[in-house]
């Protein structure tokens, strides 16, 4: 029912008054604005940081953002409706967050590794990796010094990858990655399965953002990145 | 207080007036319904889709059902007798975006058996695909193949087994799984170091996910956590 504003000596109805509080509190509790109290997206808060609601007691939580201490949230989320050959991230806080979790399945229409860089550091030897994968019987191990971390390949068109990153995100020390992935897999084949360690080198600049290449990420390609606080 | 409903032509008392007022907004804020705004449970909603709160600040958030864009805990269960299999049904795909299971396995015999995971029941022989690495002792080997099921696990002899299963579940495409696991620890011993990667070749909508003992069981103490990003 519609808001009744009330004007100088003007008889009011009794249902006028009525509906009125069961504008504000009958029914599903929307945020409201302007002197016909009508509803409002994205504008007014429910409590502030100075004033707190003790408990939130609800069924379910339907939020774009959350950002609390405790907890593992969606801190950027990207899934492909065309292709593209570069996925950024930014407005981190990696001295914050501390830790990230990456998530990637990786679909291609060409033969490609995903890279990651910090920072959009991408033109200096800075980042060192080791890599120890198999592929069918064989067992091996490698170690590079490159200008991005390698973290999955996808091998053609039709093959996907899934991907798991741990990044150690503090300033203070080399930023460590920790990355399982699932490569070049496709109908009941994957080819290779990788176990890779490495760092960036940089051990001041704050973590404000993280870029992933590859030749291209293609459609349903899906990367989440989820962080702390 | 009670909320007043105002009648026409009836003299109304102005503590009537304020006692609705602090009805609705005083001390704690509860969604409210019908004429006399009595509180309800599990029926309305604090904002909508379309008209969202910009934040929300509160102290403690306690959350029956779900919450979106975090791991939420979907099920989990802990054996209080043995049983040879775990099944999680009603599930589904079409909004469960990745699945994260945390599996501490007990076994309660010697045997030495492996622990597999199905979708949607599904045993077809040469319906998985996997390549997997194994460290035993100072060996390491790798292998590939075709299966009937995914392995996420393995017990050698009396023991623990710990796994961590990753699965991308989103309904439209194959689904592809990381699971790293201990197989089988007992005393200070841990008998292998396992990664496996699975593909589950069928693009179905996933309804239920299970973890079995092969031709083995679960003992009391198995603990099972499965859980989900929306």
């Amino acid at each position: 029912m519609a808001f009744s504003i009330f004007v100088n000596s003007t008889t009011a109805d009794s249902a006028d008054m009525n509906d009125n509080f069961y504008h504000i509190g009958q029914g599903s509790v929307l945020p409201r604005g302007g002197n016909n109290l009508e509803a409002t997206t994205g504008v007014f808060d429910l409590g502030s940081s100075s004033f707190k609601w003790k408990n939130v007691v609800a069924a379910i939580v339907d939020a774009n953002n959350i950002t609390a201490d405790n907890l593992w949230a969606i801190k950027a989320e990207s899934l492909i409706t065309s292709t593209v050959s570069r996925i950024e991230f930014t407005g981190l806080n990696g001295d914050s967050q501390i830790e990230y979790q990456l998530y990637i399945y990786g679909r291609s229409t060409a033969t490609t590794a995903i890279t990651l860089y910090f920072n959009g550091d991408s033109s200096t030897v800075n980042y060192n990796w080791m890599e120890s994968f198999s592929n069918s019987s064989t067992v091996s191990q490698t170690g590079h010094t490159q200008t991005a971390l390698q973290l999955a390949d996808m091998g053609n068109t039709g093959e996907a990858c899934l991907v798991r990153c741990y990044i150690n995100a503090a300033t203070g020390f080399s930023r460590t990655i920790m990355v399982n992935s699932l490569n070049n897999a496709s109908g009941t084949t994957i080819d290779e399965l990788s176990f890779r360690g490495g760092y960036w080198s940089n051990n001041i600049s704050t973590i404000t953002s993280i870029q992933l290449k590859a030749v291209n990420f293609g459609i349903d390609s899906h990367i989440f990145l989820m962080g702390r606080g | 207080m009670a909320f007043t409903i105002l009648k026409k032509d009836t003299l109304i008392d102005e503590i009537e007036i304020n006692n609705n007022f602090y009805h609705i907004r005083q001390g704690d804020f509860l969604p409210r319904a019908g004429e006399s705004l009595t509180a309800i449970d599990n029926s309305l909603n604090m904002g909508e889709t379309a008209n969202r709160y910009n934040d929300l600040h509160c102290n403690n958030l306690e959350v029956e059902t779900n919450i979106t864009n975090v791991w939420y805990l979907v099920a989990a269960t802990t054996l209080d007798a043995t049983a040879s299999s775990i099944e999680f049904t009603g599930l589904n795909s079409d909004n469960d975006q990745m699945y994260n299971i945390a599996l501490k396995a007990v076994s309660g015999t010697t045997a030495t058996f492996v622990i597999n995971i199905y979708f949607n029941g599904d045993s077809t022989a040469a319906n998985y695909g996997f390549q997997k690495t194994v460290a035993q002792s100072t060996a390491v080997t790798g292998t590939r193949n075709t299966s009937a099921a995914i392995e996420v696990g393995s017990f050698l002899g009396t023991s623990v087994s710990q796994s961590d299963i990753l699965i991308y579940s989103k309904t439209g495409n194959e689904r592809l799984l990381i699971a790293e696991y201990l197989g089988g620890g007992s005393g200070t011993t841990v008998y292998t170091s396992n990664i496996n990667s699975g593909i589950w070749n069928s693009s179905a909508t996933i309804s239920s996910l299970k973890i079995e003992a092969a031709s083995n069981s679960f003992v009391t103490n198995t603990n099972i956590q499965v859980w989900a990003k929306r």
